[in-house]
């Protein structure tokens, strides 16, 4: 059997390694680079309102990062970047979000050393977090960074939208004129509405004077300012017209109208009216119980001080700091309303005081349009209502389109708060999850020492098979079954020009055997099978065999008629020397063929022919 | 027949070549086809750097204080004008596929807890691919054509806007006299407060060849209001100009009207209040005394705010308020009757209209001036928003790493003509 010989058997299976552990690498690749690998866009985040340290945004809700993630501004993002629901859903987008805490070694030890000085109710509250979101990369890389952005766009807004910025003022005068109104009244609706706008603005402006809107070039107070000269010219001047030229669509039932919200007024002044002395009744009464306790303290001070301390308690506001533990659902702390109950007592007295000489002006108000359009015809002519209705139109037209601009300056406001209580810290990045290039190659080489691994044992094993059903036990050749293997395999298609077949054959083995002894037998064989290999050195171009009929065949896929001639002398004269040297005598015959030669291009026949010439 | 001729010559003559020959001719070939490759792959696709130079692009924000947004650059709404400016035959989906956007940041990994690695990208890497020839254009022409466009949208929608000074007059049409005056205060009043936005960041800032600065023209835009404007309304009410008496008178009357409902009502928050105040019991402000610090944080005993505290200053606000109110309505009383006494000749309303034209040419004038110095102002400070570059191929770079591949090339082969007589002794031996 050959010797173990590891290099022999990589040798032969090198190409096999080479490029089973290529196309491993490739197919890893393409595999792990399209359906396993992953685009990671990440960026951090900071609340920066002042309330943030606290855990609470400026509305003073809990600051909660998975609002990022929330439904509704998942869905405004894909609408956005028009992402179909075929492409991708809501779920796959918000399950491969993640908003993480950042906690640095330096927090904790705060931490630490706080509770370990006795701050025992103390808790870290993170302010940065980590913003990231995955996907395959079917989309390419900007898709992460696409969504990330776009969803951190809407947190933004939103967040502005919803925790600073919580008020709008509306607008109902955007339809008046198709609301079946009285003329009057909708100069009034035009006149309240304005009215709170103005509010509203001027207290915008107050907060954020600096603030200009980029899309529409307003700031709030030129808004406010504008809003209040249509008020303050053309509403009132348009009230004015309607009042003195007593304009109506139906007096009846705007006199109707006005009638009934006197009553209304009247009503409600009633009810008022009787909180307001049940109120004061109970201010009485709290005033005489303090007065009492007060009464008992002045008695006992000087007498006793543990009496003293006890009548002390009434005068202060009672468990104000147990009054602090208290939690609300979302299990936050929240302060309690410290107001004294006597205050609360004559706050509610002073509003429902306060409404109760609001109603009598307003009653005021109402008794003075009454009057005017008491003398009035029941309806104005269809020409001054033409005029009237068109003026209102054009001034509803008017304030919607200032209206518009606030929208788009408020929106860009909400923008802006949401940028300023929200920093970035960092830039979205876009990364490869997984390091693909160096798995491969790790793949590669694990394949290569794999297929070494496999080429030795299979080799090994390919060396036992071809020992023991296709070598012949004496002289180590292939046997007939090799043989046979050998030219079954070259049957089917046609041979080189150069193919050589030479066939040998000891004549007088048997003689021999019967001379010297089967021993001596072997050895001879066994010499002349090594004379033969190192001529005829086996190789991919070169084959020897023993057909088991005494007949030793050589197929050399490259040699010439010359060639073939030269080696078999060459065997003959070693053969010969050898001979003479151990005390045998061979008497070799050998035939030849060659492809080119003969003409002959089937190994079969060629074979035939050089058994022919065996002699 | 000649060329297979040629090749098979050529196979032969390099067969008979010694072996390190062979190598250094293959390896010849392997750089410079890298060499090649690369510096041509580059000269035709030449990657574009945005980079973003105004002061709030470090903290990741538009000029106007909203998040910047990089992959605004190739969202749908851009990529769609690119296509329609620069005529190309190509959807805006498959343009998306080929552009891509890149920090220098994407290259390295992210650590949280390292300050230093928290960091804001300005510029940004901006690819087209050469594939993007086969739809009629080429990289270059369509990334200049994003870069106008983008360019466009950010100043459209996050630069300065001042188109508060484009001031119109087309409302003054059939205006009252003493309403032109507030409008053009209105209008005035828009254009100085515009200014101060810059004026606190570049008081000094001056125009080349100017005069004017920031401060300057706030003070004339005031004097404008205080003087000029002034003047006019003192000669309206003066000579008690009206467009239409009557219901000028009308108005005016109405809207004291509604002016007294609200003094009335401020004056009755009021008086509930004082009535609130005096039915006060004092008796129950006496204990109200708590330990704190003050604002120099020394400890004082502090009496806290008790509801007549609350009251008082309410009860005060709703003074103020009805004050103002009764201004407002003298006001208005004595402009209605100014009107209604004077019987202005044609002359006064000529002499009006003149004044109103001068204003209004000073008020443009104002405008302008403004206009040009905040332009100026701005052009400096921002610089564009943006600058712009493409990257010209950097052949020392390029062949640096020809070079490399090519060393990594001539290992394989050398190795295996190495490795070639080894295995031929083996074979020998065997």
């Amino acid at each position: 059997m050959k010797e173990l010989d590891v290099f022999r058997y990589l040798k032969k299976y090198r190409r096999m390694i080479v490029a089973v552990s290529v196309l491993a690498g490739i197919v890893f690749y393409m595999i792990a680079q399209f359906y396993i690998q992953q685009y990671t866009a990440v960026t951090v985040i900071e609340y920066t309102g002042a309330n943030a340290a606290e855990g609470e945004s400026p509305d003073n809700t809990p600051l909660d990062p998975s609002e990022i993630y929330g439904t509704n501004l998942i869905s405004q993002a894909m609408q956005k970047l028009g992402i179909e629901y075929t492409e991708s859903t809501i779920d796959d987008i918000r399950m491969n979000i993640q908003a993480e805490p950042i906690i640095t070694d330096e927090d904790l030890q705060i931490q630490q050393s706080k509770l370990e000085n006795g701050e025992k109710d103390y808790e870290f509250i993170p302010t940065r977090f980590t913003v990231s979101f995955n996907c395959g990369v079917g989309n390419g890389k900007e898709y992460p960074r696409k969504i990330l952005n776009q969803i951190l766009q809407e947190y933004v807004l939103y967040y502005g939208k919803v925790h600073v910025n919580t008020s709008q003022a509306a607008n109902p005068v955007s339809d008046i004129s198709t609301k079946g109104y009285d003329y009057l009244e909708m100069a009034e609706v035009m006149d309240d509405t304005l009215d709170e706008i103005t509010e509203h603005l001027e207290k915008k402006a107050e907060w954020n004077g600096d603030f200009r809107s980029s899309r529409t070039g307003r700031s709030f107070q030129d808004l406010k300012n504008e809003f209040e000269f249509i008020r303050d010219v053309e509403v009132r001047q348009l009230l004015s017209e309607i009042l003195e030229g007593k304009v109506t669509k139906n007096r009846d039932l705007l006199l109707d109208k006005y009638k009934n919200r006197n009553s209304e007024l009247g009503i409600s002044n009633d009810a008022v009216s009787f909180e307001v002395d049940k109120i004061r009744g109970i201010i009485s009464s709290y005033e005489n119980a303090m007065d009492e306790f007060s009464a008992t303290a002045d008695i006992n001070r000087g007498n006793n001080e543990d009496a003293d301390e006890g009548t002390l308690r009434n005068y202060v506001l009672p468990n104000v700091y147990d009054d602090w533990n208290r939690k609300n659902e979302d299990d936050n702390w929240e302060p309690v309303d410290r107001t004294a109950e006597y205050d609360q007592l004559m706050m509610k007295y002073i509003e429902d005081r306060t409404l109760y000489e609001e109603n009598i002006i307003d009653k005021d108000y109402n008794n003075y349009v009454l009057e005017v359009f008491a003398d009035a015809p029941s309806s104005a002519a269809q020409k001054v209502q033409k005029d009237i209705l068109g003026k209102i139109e054009r001034l509803a037209e008017k304030i919607n389109a200032l209206q518009s601009v606030y929208y788009e300056t408020n929106d860009e406001y909400n923008e802006y708060l949401g940028g300023k209580n929200i920093a970035v810290l960092s830039s979205v990045r876009v990364t490869e999850r997984f390091p693909i290039m160096i798995f491969t190659v790790l793949i590669i080489v694990i394949f290569g020492a794999l297929g070494c691994a496999g080429a030795a044992l299979f080799g090994r094993v390919e060396d036992f098979i071809e020992y023991y059903a296709f070598t012949n036990k004496v002289d180590g050749l292939p046997n007939r079954a090799k043989c046979d293997q050998f030219i079954n395999a070259r049957s089917h298609r046609p041979i080189p020009e150069n193919f050589a077949c030479i066939v040998f054959k000891i004549a007088n083995l048997q003689a021999e055997n019967a001379r010297i002894g089967r021993e001596a037998g072997d050895r001879m064989i066994k010499d002349f099978a090594e004379i033969l290999t190192s001529v005829f050195a086996p190789s991919e171009q070169m084959f020897v065999g023993n057909n088991g009929a005494g007949q030793y065949l050589i197929f050399a896929e490259s040699l010439n008629q010359e060639q073939v001639h030269a080696a078999t002398l060459q065997v003959g004269t070693v053969l010969e020397e050898k001979a003479h040297e151990r005390g045998y005598h061979i008497e070799l015959q050998s035939g030849s063929s060659n492809a080119g030669s003969e003409q002959c291009y089937f190994i079969r026949e060629l074979l035939s022919t050089a058994m022919r010439r065996v002699r | 027949m000649k060329s297979k001729l040629q090749i098979s010559e050529l196979k032969n003559g390099l067969g008979k070549l010694p072996k390190k020959r062979k190598i250094a001719i293959a390896g010849l070939a392997f750089f410079l086809i890298c060499f090649a490759g690369r510096l041509l792959t580059e000269l035709w696709t030449p990657s574009m750097l945005m980079a973003f130079n105004y002061e709030e692009a470090a903290k990741g924000q538009n000029p106007n204080g909203t998040r910047f947004n990089e992959s605004d650059i190739l969202s749908d709404e851009i990529l769609e004008k690119v296509i329609k400016r620069g005529d190309l035959k190509i959807s805006v989906e498959k343009l998306s596929e080929l552009l891509t956007l890149s920090t220098p940041l994407d290259s390295q990994k992210l650590d949280v807890s390292k300050e230093s690695d928290l960091k804001i990208s300005t510029e940004y890497w901006i690819h087209c691919s050469p594939r993007v020839s086969l739809y009629r254009t080429n990289p270059k022409t369509v990334l200049n054509v994003l870069v106008d466009v983008y360019r466009e949208s950010f100043t459209q929608n996050y630069a300065e806007n001042d188109s508060i000074l484009d001031v119109s007059f087309d409302n003054l049409e059939g205006m009252e006299y003493l309403d032109i005056k507030d409008y053009l205060e209105m209008q005035a009043a828009r254009i100085r407060d515009y200014l101060p936005g810059n004026s606190n960041e570049g008081s000094s800032y001056r125009e080349e060849g100017s005069e004017e600065t920031f401060a300057s023209l706030y003070e004339k835009i005031q004097n404008y209001i205080d003087v000029e404007l002034e003047r006019y309304g003192a000669f309206v009410l003066e000579k008690g100009l009206s467009s239409n008496k009557d219901t000028y008178q009308s108005r005016m009357q109405y809207v004291n009207h509604i002016l007294e409902t609200s003094r009335k009502k401020d004056m009755a928050a009021h008086d509930v209040r004082i009535e609130a105040i005096d039915s006060y019991n004092a008796f129950m402000t006496r204990f109200v005394l708590i330990p704190t610090y003050d604002e120099e944080q020394e400890f004082y005993m502090s009496g806290t705010k008790v509801g007549v505290d609350y009251f008082a200053d309410e009860a005060t606000e709703f003074l103020e308020s009805a004050t103002e109110t009764v201004e407002k309505m003298k006001r208005n009383t004595y402009a209605s009757a100014q009107i209604g006494k004077n019987n202005p000749s044609g002359q006064n309303h000529e002499q009006a209209d003149q004044q109103i034209e001068s204003l209004k040419t000073e008020l443009l004038n104002l405008a302008n001036q403004s206009r040009e110095l905040c332009d100026t102002y701005i052009e400096e400070k921002r610089d564009g928003y943006m600058q712009v570059s493409f990257t010209s191929p950097s052949v020392e770079g390029i062949a640096i790493s020809s070079l490399l591949r090519t060393i990594l090339f001539v290992a394989a082969i050398g190795g295996l003509a190495l490795l070639n007589p080894f295995y031929r002794e083996r074979d020998k031996k065997i």
